[in-house]
Order: C-alpha cells, then sequence, then structure tokens
C-alpha cells in the first residue's frame, strides 16, 4: 500500500504558523523537534516531515482499512539519506515501518509512501492547473496495463480513493494529495 | 455550557481555517473538517489549540486522535471542562 503528500511551501508559510506556542509539539516528537531546531532549514524540516507523516499515515491507514484518525505524534520520522533535491527516510507507526521517498525544491516538497520497501511506485508532481485525476488516469492507464474500459475514481467509505470499472474496484493502489499551486499523485505498480 | 454557545464558539474557532464555505453555512455535529469543511490537516493543530485556549482545556494526544467531527470536538471539549 502507498500514499502520497505534497505541500505547496509558499502557502505553508501563511496558513500555518509552526511558532505558535504549541504547535510543534502536537505534531512532532521530542526527537524531530530537535532535528528541527538544529536545522538550517527550518521550514523545510517542518513541512518535509510533515509531508512524510502524511504520505506514510495514508499507506499505513489503506493496509489495514482504518478509519480516519489525527495523531501526528504516534508517527516518527527517521532520514536516511539526503541530497540536494531529495530524502529517503522511513516512518515508523505502531512499530511498523513505512518507507518514504521525498522530492523538494524552493517551491513544494513532495514525499510517498509504501509499506514495502521494494514497491514499484510511479509518482508526480504537477501544477494545479493541471486536472490531477485525469494526469493520473492517464498515467494508469498508460503504465499499467489494458482495461475493458476507461476506469473512474471513487472514494470508498474510509475516504479512500480507488480505481473503478463500472461498480468493480480495481487492485491497484494509489494516493492523491493536493496543496495550492501543486499537486501529486503515486499509483503502485504491484497489484494488491 | 448551552449547547447552541458551544456550537457558535466552535464555529468561530473552525471559521477561519474552513475553506469551503457553503459547508460552514451547514456547520451541524456530522461536520467533517477535513473532509467537509475543507481544513488543511496542518491547521487541524490550530484548531485544537484554538480549542485549547478558548475552553483552557488540555487535549491530549489520544483524544485529539478521534476529533474529527463537530459533535468528536463538542464530545471532548464537553469530557474535558467536566474533569476540570
Amino acid at each position: 500500500m502507498i500514499g502520497n503528500d505534497i505541500v505547496d511551501l509558499q502557502l505553508a508559510k501563511t496558513q500555518s504558523n509552526w511558532r505558535r506556542r504549541g504547535y510543534l509539539q502536537k505534531i512532532f516528537t521530542k526527537e524531530e523537534r530537535q532535528q528541527i531546531l538544529d536545522s538550517e532549514n527550518r521550514d523545510k524540516m517542518i513541512w518535509l516531515f510533515w509531508s512524510m507523516k502524511e504520505a506514510a499515515y495514508k499507506a499505513w491507514q489503506r493496509k489495514h482499512n482504518l478509519a480516519p484518525k489525527f495523531n501526528p505524534c504516534s508517527l516518527e520520522c527517521f532520514l536516511q539519506s539526503s541530497n540536494s533535491k531529495s530524502t529517503t527516510g522511513k516512518v515508523i507507526i505502531e512499530e511498523e515501518s513505512i518507507f518514504t521517498k521525498s522530492f523538494f525544491n524552493s517551491n513544494f516538497i513532495h514525499s510517498r509512501a509504501s509499506c514495502r520497501e521494494d514497491e514499484k511506485i510511479i509518482w508526480k508532481s504537477l501544477s494545479s492547473k493541471e486536472d490531477l485525476r485525469q494526469s493520473l488516469l492517464r498515467e494508469f492507464v498508460a503504465t499499467a496495463g489494458t482495461f475493458s474500459k476507461f476506469p473512474k475514481l471513487k472514494k470508498d467509505r474510509n475516504f479512500i480513493p480507488q480505481f473503478y470499472i463500472d461498480d468493480q474496484a480495481l487492485s491497484y493502489n494509489f494516493s492523491l494529495s493536493h496543496h495550492g499551486s501543486f499537486s501529486g499523485f503515486a499509483f503502485s505498480l504491484n497489484n494488491s | 455550557m448551552e449547547e447552541k454557545d458551544l456550537n457558535a464558539q466552535l464555529k468561530n474557532i473552525v471559521e477561519p481555517y474552513a475553506q469551503n464555505k457553503e459547508a460552514l453555512l451547514k456547520f451541524n455535529d456530522s461536520s467533517h473538517f477535513i473532509q467537509d469543511l475543507e481544513v488543511n490537516s496542518a491547521n487541524l493543530v490550530d484548531i485544537i489549540l484554538d480549542v485549547e485556549d478558548e475552553f483552557d482545556i488540555e487535549v491530549d494526544n489520544d483524544s485529539m486522535e478521534g476529533m474529527l467531527t463537530v459533535e468528536d470536538a463538542k464530545k471532548i471539549i464537553r469530557q474535558k471542562l467536566q474533569e476540570k
């Protein structure tokens, strides 16, 4: 199972005041907060961790088919390797490791997560002006194979979107994310 | 606390973060902060901090975990006020 999350850094600056008293304590563990405080670019570190958590949570929620909940402190991020454009890491949720990759530039941070380290994932970030659902469907149909009809997207009862052909859900998993001027998608080529 | 006062106070708190203003007009117990009111998940933390300030309570992480709808929030606020 997979998940993805995108953060528009410009919007995050005006939308969220992480300097507010108590804010970071509600979202990050003690170790994460220390890494944020020690980092040269605190904004970037905060939204990197945040997007990793969101992406990992989505993957984990889908895997266990859970109703949504909100407890960011119960997830902990660990960075493994980084360069100037991307980083790999993992997020631990209830002793389970979720594997993440993040891409960033000065405008956005995009993370994707998977429960299996070797999962084959297609992920893309786009401008919000483009139609996210259509882009995902086009990319999916182009890479995942032939279908009797063009699939549609629908959300299930846990608000998790699925591909459907007529009323039949396809067993591929994917994730959509949208924030400000950017959106992103990820889907797995491993048929679940 | 009167039910309608609690509703009004909570609506006031949520208002600046709700991106779906139409859903805000229909603000009710079953309104889901993220799905209906389209609150950005990072702003859910602001709502929780505002609730803590407004009602002078502390919402621990376990309570926060279940605070996804207006009804959930009201339940937690009432419970925390009682514990005071």
